[in-house]
């Protein structure tokens, strides 16, 4: 079994040698002549107006908090998975009220409609007026 | 010592390094940007130990739920936080004496449990993926604590939603 680990780390070893050649090679082999209009942030063509820290959309944290949670599911999931031919019908019931009772979660959250990106700023009020 | 053990020695050493220098890095950075992407080193290299220790589940989780979770969340949570541009001032250090006395508290914790524990740190000697028996514990002994997870789980979704969502109106 730590073998299997040991292929894992060959690769990510060999990954990070193919990068850190070819960036160090690449470094080596081109001409640097910097001026001005070069060093700029590249946008697409368009000039950059600011600093890249910006304030983000609440949005993305509350989405991220509902994928971590059934992140959490899935990553259980595997466990289960492993040994599902060996037990049957009772790993199927017990998977099932499991999953359900996240289900019912997932429910809520769409009936609230948090998952929606874009949301109106009248529903916004008449929803949520009380808890602002 | 075997070629074997003398390899698994270096690449113990690096882990460990590699998490210490993060460490240090999450603790003295001030810049609360790189003090989350200094995590992300200290979150892989303890990914790296517990393979080390032959526990493939907990290589998984960890992978899986802190950096690719977790952290996510972390930086989301800096990047939404509202001065965004100066964050060379959010994260002061606090003073030298109470952190020596924290870490030598938590040092000597440690070193106890290194002494007097042996046993209780015990490898994986079976050489056999644990995760298989992770599954047939869920399904035996564990079975209504695994359930109750869930609605743990449930409980932390919707609160978590519910605090996330009083967003400010323009």
């Amino acid at each position: 079994m730590l073998l299997d680990f040991g292929v894992l780390l060959l690769y990510i070893v060999i990954a990070c040698g193919f990068l850190t050649a070819a960036l160090v090679a690449g470094r080596i082999i081109r001409p640097n002549k910097p001026y001005k209009d070069k060093l700029t942030t590249y946008e697409c063509g368009e000039d950059t107006i600011g600093t890249s820290f910006i304030q983000f959309n609440v949005r993305f944290y509350v989405i991220a908090l509902i994928f971590l949670i059934f992140e959490v599911e899935i990553v259980l999931l595997f466990p289960w998975a492993v040994v599902y031919k060996n037990v049957g019908l009772i790993a199927l019931i017990e998977m099932g009220v499991f999953i359900l009772i996240l289900l019912a979660g997932f429910a809520y959250v769409w009936s609230q409609k948090d998952l929606e990106w874009v949301k109106s700023e009248i529903e916004t009020e008449k929803e949520h007026g009380t808890n602002l | 010592m075997s070629l074997n053990e003398i390899l698994l020695n270096i690449i113990f050493y690096a882990l460990a390094l590699t998490g210490l220098f993060s460490s240090f890095m999450v603790a003295t950075s001030t810049n609360m940007v790189r003090t989350a992407f200094s995590l992300l080193g200290v979150l892989f290299s303890f990914a790296g130990l517990y393979g080390l220790l032959r526990a493939d589940f907990l290589f998984a989780a960890q992978i899986l739920v802190y950096v690719g979770g977790i952290l996510v969340l972390i930086i989301f949570a800096i990047m939404l936080t509202h001065k965004i541009a100066n964050v060379n001032l959010s994260n002061e250090s606090t003073s030298s004496s109470t952190v020596i006395a924290v870490v030598c508290i938590l040092f000597a914790v440690l070193v106890f449990i290194a002494l007097t524990l042996p046993e209780y740190i015990k490898i994986n000697q079976r050489n056999k993926p644990l995760t298989e028996m992770i599954g047939n514990n869920l399904l035996s002994d564990s079975l209504l604590p695994f359930e109750i997870l869930s609605v743990l789980l449930l409980a932390c979704l919707i609160g978590a939603v519910y605090l996330a969502r009083k967003e400010v109106k323009e």
